[in-house]
């Protein structure tokens, strides 16, 4: 937990060396991102990034609120809003074009502000409640400020015939967002809060979510610290809301609605309610598998039951081995083997998927795909090596799956350079021999797969039970007649599925994948199975 | 702001009266959940909306049909959405709050929500969405207006209003003079010890659960008969959040106390229309819940202390 690493020394001319050079280290982010990677973009893949970054931003500042202070508010879409709002009407207004960077860097203060007045008004009565009132009340105050915006349309219900366009929104506030500063205010936020946990002030937040009473009784000030959490945590909303309306140049109500709010939540919940980098992380991936499931075609409805019923499955297989006298041995075998199919179907449809060089995006999925395929291969190799090695036989299997899986990862990427299609064929044949000789290892009375390999192994598993699946779906006539020529378009299904997410994590780990874990190199070792828990000494 | 036409008051207070049956019936399934399992079941207000659509479908399959009486046609399109969504509501408690009885209160009101953006989203899968179906006005036999001391009256706001208060009797009679009303109230006053006096908490649960999701289910039924209104299945989530307050209002855990607060949401919400401020008319009901949980956290009827 972060408050075991406060050091409370601080030694002033090393304190400000360090300052100064995340601050050089931030700039020079922001000029490589401007001068080199902007331009190679095309319009979409930046906004994908735009997108990505301001939403893990919001995750990261809810997180300061429901995660570090502990308190739980569900509105909070509404300061999003309002910094959009208050710094789009000013920007639509009174800009001048005189100075876009001083003028958006004006705005994001004054949408921050802004929010943050909000955050008091809404916080000061509301943090009187506790647990689900305080999250009914929240939710109901984003809702009232989402309406009364709805209402000023400068007729009969404004308020002083203020306009703000109603339903149908702001449109042409002048785009000043560029991507740099996006990444700034996301580098700022993070490092706001994780600084904020060094000091005495964010020590005060976690006292408050560990035990209020306890808090109080150290000399907390409670209800001071708790509104501070709620307003700060507004105020980077408004400013993420300001980049926001000037990246879109349009903004509506109905984008921060109830559902927004919603979303954000799953972010934080998903990625460890407490957890800046579970935040970021989970932000980011939600947001983005969120634009990638508007591009995927429409998938047939058979295909989709076939994913639901293959899901439920593979979880009963789980549970059932874990039972079943094979005990944790036998689940490691089944996890391992279908993680290995897995493994193999990700580089391979990566690998299809980078070939198609005529949609940028593709070709992105395609070097995700091929790029977490290939580094997961690596770091299971990694693992289990270091585990192997008890007699001749299991260090000639080791030896063997390094091999295949080194001919693989070349293969691969010569593959990818080339385009020879030999090439890959081998490489696939090769890796599949090493995953094989790595799950023969696995199940050899050795500890199992890494969390990470578990959990891409689940994924494999999905999607080596839905083949058959689908087959014997297929093969019911009553089915295949009703359902044979309905189609889902994804982008209509994506909150469901993120709402399937959110039952899942909140059944199988209630506090988060990552729980209250910030990132460092001993958990990612942890992950990848290259370090082990500490024994804890039980007290 | 336009004067107000005083003519149109009491006519207001009758529509308030219907929808706040209305609210009233779905507040019943939120407070008695909430006494029992100290959780605010957010996928309480789709279940209505499942029940809409059972109606809907119901209706579909038989109207038109020869030899179906209209009356028994009405019946049968009550007795699917009750039944239907009693079943739904069960499952729900079983899949995905049971494994969480021992979790903190925060998990299992995450999954709460969880559910209940599933079943909106995952309903666009299985229900008509586009255009939004509403129920045929032929099916409702009830829909002549009838002039009471100058006030239109059709007869379904007569026959919804008289439906709630049977089903709200029922409701009175089975937790007050059975044998299981008497447990659930046991559980509900204090849960380990109502468990080591014998009684089976899981089952008693289970039955809150089919109770309050069969009675959102009628709720559902009329309000989509009478009113005629197109269905999505995001047609929960307000009336949902807006019974919600009322449970609160009267008390949550508080079973009169939900009648009384349906009724007051429903003649609210008709008066802010009234007053001219329509546009409003969904802020009310924050607004409402805003001031009694600062004002009054254990609402009506609740004790003023507790609760929060």
């Amino acid at each position: 937990m972060a408050a075991a690493t406060v050091t409370p020394s601080f030694a002033p001319g090393r304190y400000v060396l360090v300052r100064l050079l995340s601050f050089l280290l931030v700039a020079a982010i922001a000029f490589v991102v401007e001068r080199q990677v902007v331009p190679s973009l095309n319009n979409y893949d930046a906004t994908l990034i735009v997108r990505s970054l301001l939403y893990a931003s919001l995750a990261v500042s809810l997180n300061l609120i429901n995660g570090i202070t502990g308190q739980f508010s569900v509105g909070h879409a509404a300061f999003f809003l309002v910094g959009a709002y208050v710094s789009g009407y000013v920007t639509r207004n009174y800009f001048d074009s005189q100075d876009p960077l001083l003028w958006i860097t004006g705005m994001t203060v004054v949408g921050g502000v802004a929010a943050a007045i909000a955050g008091i008004v809404v916080g000061l009565p509301s943090l009187r409640l506790r647990g689900d009132y305080l999250a009914v009340a929240t939710l109901g105050f984003g809702e009232i400020i989402r309406i009364i915006v709805q209402n000023q349309d400068g007729k009969n219900l404004s308020f002083g015939g203020l306009d703000l366009g109603g339903a149908f929104g702001l449109n042409k506030i002048d785009k000043l967002t560029h991507v740099w500063h996006v990444v700034v205010l996301f580098i700022l936020i993070v490092a706001l809060c994780r600084n904020l946990l060094k000091t005495s002030h964010g020590l005060s937040f976690l006292a408050v979510r560990e035990d209020e009473l306890a808090a109080e009784a150290t000399g907390v000030n409670t209800t001071r610290t708790k509104v501070v959490a709620f307003v700060l945590g507004a105020a980077m909303a408004g400013m993420v809301g300001t980049l926001f309306a000037h990246h879109e140049g349009f903004i509506t109500p109905v984008t921060f609605d109830m559902s927004t709010s919603f979303l954000i939540l799953t972010m934080v919940v998903i990625g460890g309610t407490g957890s800046i980098t579970g935040a970021a992380l989970a932000g980011a991936a939600l947001k983005l598998l969120e634009e990638a499931l508007r591009k995927i075609d429409q998938i047939p409805a058979i295909d989709l039951l076939g994913y639901i019923v293959s899901a439920l499955l593979v979880l009963l297989l789980v549970k059932t081995l874990r039972r079943s006298r094979f005990g944790e041995n036998g689940r490691h075998v089944f996890l391992s083997l279908l993680g290995a199919v897995a493994l193999a179907g990700a580089v391979v449809k990566g690998l299809a998927l980078s070939g198609d060089a005529d949609s940028g995006y593709v070709r992105f999925v395609g070097w995700a795909m091929l790029a977490v395929g290939s580094l997961s291969i690596l770091f299971i190799v990694v693992a289990l090596v270091r585990r192997a090695g008890a007699t001749v036989g299991e260090r000639m299997l080791t030896g063997l799956g390094w091999a295949g899986a080194l001919i693989a990862l070349v293969g691969c990427y010569v593959h990818w350079f080339t385009g020879v299609s030999v090439v890959i064929k081998v490489s696939v044949i090769a890796m599949l021999l090493a995953l094989a000789a790595f799950t023969t290892l696995s199940g050899h009375g050795r500890r199992g797969m890494p969390a990470f390999g578990a959990v891409v192994a689940l994924f494999g598993s999905l999607i080596v039970v839905k083949m058959p699946v689908t087959m014997a779906l297929h093969s019911v006539p009553f089915i295949e007649e009703n359902l044979k020529d309905t189609l889902y378009s994804p982008n209509n299904l994506r909150m469901a599925i993120f709402a399937f997410l959110l039952v899942v994590v909140m059944l199988v780990r209630p506090i988060g994948v990552l729980g209250h874990h910030e990132f460092s190199w001993d958990l990612v070792k942890r992950m990848f199975g290259m370090k082990h828990k500490q024994q804890e000494i039980a007290v | 702001m336009e004067s107000l036409d005083w003519g149109q008051l009491p006519q207001q207070l009758v529509n308030g009266l219907q929808l706040g049956a209305i609210y009233a019936l779905i507040a019943l399934g939120y407070t008695m959940v909430y006494g029992v399992l100290k959780l605010i079941n957010f996928a309480h207000g789709d279940v209505y909306m499942v029940g809409m659509y059972l109606a809907y479908y119901t209706a579909m399959q038989w109207f038109n049909r020869e030899a179906m009486n209209p009356y028994v046609l009405l019946f049968l399109m009550l007795i699917i959405s009750m039944v239907g969504c009693a079943l739904l509501g069960l499952l729900i408690e079983r899949v995905a709050y049971r494994p969480l009885r021992n979790a903190p209160r925060i998990s299992v009101l995450i999954t709460a929500i969880g559910v209940s953006l599933l079943l909106e989203h995952g309903g666009l899968l299985v229900f008509k969405t586009s255009p939004p179906p509403s129920i045929a006005q032929d099916v409702n036999v009830f829909s002549q207006t009838m002039d009471i001391f100058g006030v239109a009256v059709t007869q379904s706001r007569l026959v919804v209003f008289g439906v709630t208060v049977v089903l709200m009797f029922l409701l009175w009679y089975f937790v007050t003079q059975t044998q299981t009303g008497r447990a659930m109230r046991a559980v509900s006053h204090d849960f380990n010890t109502a468990a080591l006096m014998g009684v089976n908490v899981s089952r008693i649960i289970g039955i809150t659960f089919i109770i309050g999701s069969a009675l959102a289910g009628a709720g559902g039924m009329m309000n989509a008969t009478a009113l005629g209104t197109p269905l999505t299945t995001f047609a929960g989530l307000l009336p949902g959040v807006k019974a919600f307050v009322a449970a609160v209002l009267g008390g949550i855990g508080n079973i009169p106390g939900a009648v009384v607060g349906g009724f007051i949401m429903g003649i609210a919400e008709n008066l802010v229309v009234w007053g001219g401020l329509g546009g409003y008319k969904d802020a009310v009901a924050f607004v409402i819940l805003i001031i009694i949980l600062l004002l009054r956290p254990g609402g009506l009827f609740g004790s003023p202390v507790d609760k929060v």
